[in-house]
């Protein structure tokens, strides 16, 4: 269900629509519940982009998270359009077959400066007293007037280092807007994509007799899709790692970097693999006595084998960690941010390798 | 993880690279021996969560489960069994074939006796094969779900024969009932705790492992705006309610010898009473929530034998409709005596002596039979102290009520006075809702998911401290006393399919309150 209209009617037009909405429920005996919006979900469109493509790609995360979903659409061809805004109700169906009304979607089509004046137009439309959460869908950029005005209305922004085209550059900007004052938290969503190798890693390492082997890694290996997001995946993982263990850049290698820990030389070399679905094929740890070899034997799971020369144990898979849906990426965006300072001291140490 | 392993650990401080990633704990390898494991709790409810355990990722790479019964059985009929009881009652339905298939691997059968030596000794020498095969460490969760009679026997016997001491760490979890009065639940607890420390103890009450059960700790102390009205100051009375529609299901034997007083309320309503009414825990540790809890249910007032048949109100069911079908009366139920005097349903009024609470009526009713399954606890507010809008309402406003719906929806509700649209000064009542279903798209686990997981991840909070039951038992146990010395030949009856006997009402009505319609 869902209407054209303009862009000062936008909002009674979603009262209409859900009004239209709650008579049809009740006619079928149906639940409607559209009270319990949880966020307001301002999605940037860089190219042109149809209605259908972005309620697919919104519907799963309404479907877990009510949310109100304000999409700007980039589209130099809006100017002709009379009714560059659409309205529509998303509902999904819940647990016991009925369907419920989980969202609503609001999508505007706009052209040069109106495209740029946009958050001004989201901040509109917002829906009050919930957080709103901006999805950026591209890396963080500076002298983008958008992106300065998101920054403002925004609760929290999500941008895609994964997009990321000039690395050094890139991470300077990403570490600056994370290290800033702005009213609103920035997540990347590579930074979420990691999780599993994160969470794969930490599990590994829980083994009281791995722990030990963590003050003494002399190497990180990884095998990295060959593309800037590959680059900028590996970085963030290896910030990540050297972050928690206290790894400090000694200088760039002809195959990658030397950190050093106490006085101890990690090296990290990054080898370029040929997968294209997926940023990591697989990451090894070495210490002196045994290897970390960490990789996805699915698109789902990530394998940690544990060889060591001395302990008894010589294999020990982790399990599937949690997988990176986009459910997920917003439950760390609605209840995240506690853990902000890990993310940041990643980008950070990123940002040091990238422009080294 | 062995004593070295705990030791090392505890050595080596917390792993650097776990933080901020402290949700999802693996379990360490295990062992998970069920006595019982050709039973209905185990084909019902516990193959069932594993599965579904595993289906979300949730278990250890290397587990092992052994079911112990008598029946003859090979592995494969095992298997081939728990595929079809997994069908039936798993919440995701059918298993998915691969997924199973993989699963089923660790699946064993041994057929012993649990009442002789030799039964423990079969099982200590196939575990030895079993654990080798699949890594477990050593780790054992023995699984009591068999014969509440046969408790203290398994126990003692898996003291006697060294299973108690395994390589690796070694737990028992008890099911329900614990002992079937304060003597015996201090038998078996006697009994169990002199072979196994207590922190190796884990007696399940599948209704802790309810999401809704837990909100009401969450509800509580996760909000500021419910604490400071907590309290006798602003609540009236409290109303707990556990009601079922289905009958005996084929455990008439069973049940006669329980009644509702132990099978329903000793446990759960108990349980769910102490949640509601305990002060807040210093932290989120096991033990500081199961001492809070102690504390509450100590503080319980005992009744004395001449107040039981004014504050308690005992009944069994007559034949009636439930669900548009007709059923018996519970004298005419298989396994039950014809003149028997067991209660299928109860209700009672209890006070708790604490500053918190003092004079605060708890009302607890629980029965089978009833007009429908619905769990609910119910917290009335007072009145308003003066009444501005007297004049349109002559008849007063009704209290807040804060309901927390246990199930079915899910969910809590507050009703609160809202003005009527119109000239004049009316106040109508009007209901602010959250259900779990509309709130959440993720679907509950199962209770004993929740649970076998945490027996695994070694973490008790929900689970039942030996000092716990007993003050629960020490609460209803006057009751008990009382029934026995009373020679009543017939309970009062009520109608399957309603909301139990007419005289239950009385119960309240002396303190002005009714029975919430549920
Ligand atoms: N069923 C439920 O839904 C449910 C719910 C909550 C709590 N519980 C609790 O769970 C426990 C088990 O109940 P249940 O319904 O599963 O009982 P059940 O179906 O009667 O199962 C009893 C099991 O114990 C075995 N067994 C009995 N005596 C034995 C002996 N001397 N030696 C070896 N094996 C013996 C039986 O093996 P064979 O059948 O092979 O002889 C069977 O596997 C009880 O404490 C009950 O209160 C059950």
């Amino acid at each position: 269900m869902n209407l054209t209209t303009t862009l000062t009617d936008t909002l009674p037009t979603l009262a209409r629509l859900r009004e239209q909405a709650a008579r049809q429920a009740a006619d079928e005996g149906a639940e409607l519940n559209a009270q319990m919006l949880l966020a307001t979900i301002v999605a940037r469109y860089p190219d042109p982009t149809d209605w259908a493509e972005i309620k697919a790609e919104t519907q799963p995360v309404v479907a877990a998270y009510p949310s109100r979903v304000i999409a700007l659409v980039n589209d130099s061809a809006a100017a002709q359009s009379p009714d560059p805004v659409r309205v529509g109700l998303l509902s999904a169906q819940r647990s016991d077959g009925a369907s419920a009304i989980r969202g609503e979607l609001l999508t505007a089509a706009l052209q040069g400066r109106a495209f740029e004046e946009g958050a001004a137009i989201a901040a509109s439309w917002s829906a009050s007293g919930i957080p709103t959460v901006v999805w950026w869908n591209g890396p963080a950029v500076t002298d983008d007037h958008l992106f300065e005005d998101m920054l403002d209305i925004a609760d929290r922004i999500l941008v895609d280092s994964s997009a990321m085209t000039d690395l050094a550059a890139e991470f300077t900007v990403l570490g600056d807007v994370v290290a800033g004052s702005h009213h609103a938290r920035v997540t990347d969503a590579l930074w979420l994509r990691l999780l599993a190798w994160r969470q794969a890693f930490a599990q590994a390492f829980d083994q009281p007799a791995a722990r030990l082997d963590l003050e003494h890694v002399t190497s990180v290996e990884l095998a990295v899709q060959q593309s800037p997001g590959g680059q900028a995946a590996a970085l963030l993982l290896v910030g990540w790692m050297a972050s928690r263990l206290g790894w400090r850049l000694d200088r760039r290698t002809t195959q990658g970097w030397r950190l050093k820990s106490d006085g101890q030389a990690v090296d990290v070399i990054c080898d370029p693999s040929s997968i294209t679905n997926g940023l990591i094929e697989m990451v090894r740890l070495s210490a002196p006595t045994s290897r970390y070899l960490a990789y996805m034997p699915s698109p789902e799971d990530i394998v940690v084998d544990c060889q060591s020369d001395l302990a008894p144990i010589t294999h020990v898979a982790v399990r599937r960690p949690p997988p990176t849906r986009p459910r997920l990426r917003l439950d760390d965006l609605l209840t995240g941010g506690a853990h902000h300072h890990i993310f940041r001291q990643s980008v950070a140490i990123a940002r040091t390798l990238a422009t080294a | 993880m062995s004593m070295n392993g705990q030791a090392l650990d505890s050595a080596l401080g917390a792993n650097p690279l776990r933080e901020g990633l402290a949700f999802q704990e693996a379990p360490p390898g295990q062992t998970l021996i069920i006595f019982g494991g050709s039973g209905d709790l185990a084909a019902r409810k516990l193959i069932p969560a594993l599965y579904n355990l595993e289906r979300n990722a949730l278990l250890p790479s290397s587990l092992a489960v052994v079911g112990l019964g008598r029946r003859p059985m090979d592995d494969e009929s095992y298997r081939a069994r728990q595929l079809e009881a997994t069908t039936n009652f798993s919440r995701t339905g059918k298993p998915d074939p691969e997924l199973w298939s993989a699963f089923q691997q660790g699946l064993y059968y041994v057929r012993a006796d649990f009442s002789t030596h030799a039964g423990y000794e079969d099982l200590k020498r196939e575990l030895a094969e079993i654990e080798t095969r699949h890594g477990t460490g050593g780790n054992r969760i023995f699984y009591l779900a068999t014969q509440p009679s046969l408790f203290p026997e398994i126990i003692r016997l898996l003291g006697e024969t060294g299973l108690n001491r395994g390589p690796g760490t070694t737990r028992i979890v008890i099911e329900k009932p614990f002992g079937r009065d304060l003597a015996t639940a201090q038998d078996l607890n006697a009994i169990a705790n002199d072979v196994f420390d207590e922190s190796q103890i884990y007696r399940i009450d599948h209704y802790l492992g309810k999401e809704t059960v837990q909100n009401v700790l969450v509800l509580r102390f996760a909000n500021v705006i419910f604490e400071p009205v907590w309290n006798r100051r602003y609540i009236d009375s409290v109303q707990i309610t556990v009601a079922e529609s289905v009958g005996l299901e084929g455990r008439g034997t069973y049940y006669e010898e329980a009644g509702v007083l132990r099978d329903m309320v000793q446990n759960h309503i108990m349980q769910l009473l102490a949640l509601v009414a305990m002060e807040p825990p210093v932290d989120f540790q096991a033990d500081s929530i199961r001492d809070e809890k102690v504390k509450v249910l100590r503080a319980l007032r005992h009744l004395e034998p001449d107040q039981v048949s004014s504050n308690v109100m005992r009944a069994s069911y007559g034949a009636g409709f439930v669900d548009g079908r007709e059923v018996p009366a519970y004298r005419d139920e298989d396994g039950v005596a014809p003149d028997s005097t067991t209660e299928t349903y109860f209700a009672s009024r209890f006070l708790i002596d604490n500053w918190r609470w003092k004079g605060v009526p708890f009302y607890l009713r629980s029965g089978k039979r009833l007009a429908k399954r619905a769990s609910e606890i119910a917290i009335q507010f007072n009145e308003v102290p003066h009444l501005l809008f007297g004049d349109s309402n002559p008849d007063g406003v009704p209290p807040n009520v804060l309901a927390m719906r246990i199930q079915p929806d899910e969910g809590v509700s507050i009703t609160f006075e809202a003005k009527q649209p119109g000239l004049g000064m009316r106040v109508r009542p009007v209901r602010m809702d959250f259900g779990y279903g509309q709130s959440f798209a993720e679907e509950s686990p199962d209770a004993y998911e929740r649970l076998l997981l945490d027996v695994m991840l070694g973490d008790q909070t929900l689970f039942i401290r030996r000092d716990e039951t007993e003050a629960a038992w020490r609460a209803v146990m006057p009751i008990l006393e009382a029934w026995e010395g009373d020679s009543v030949s017939r309970l009062p009856t009520y109608e399957a399919g309603r909301w139990g006997p007419r005289q239950a009402g009385d119960l309240l009505r002396a303190d002005g309150f009714r029975w919430r319609r549920l």
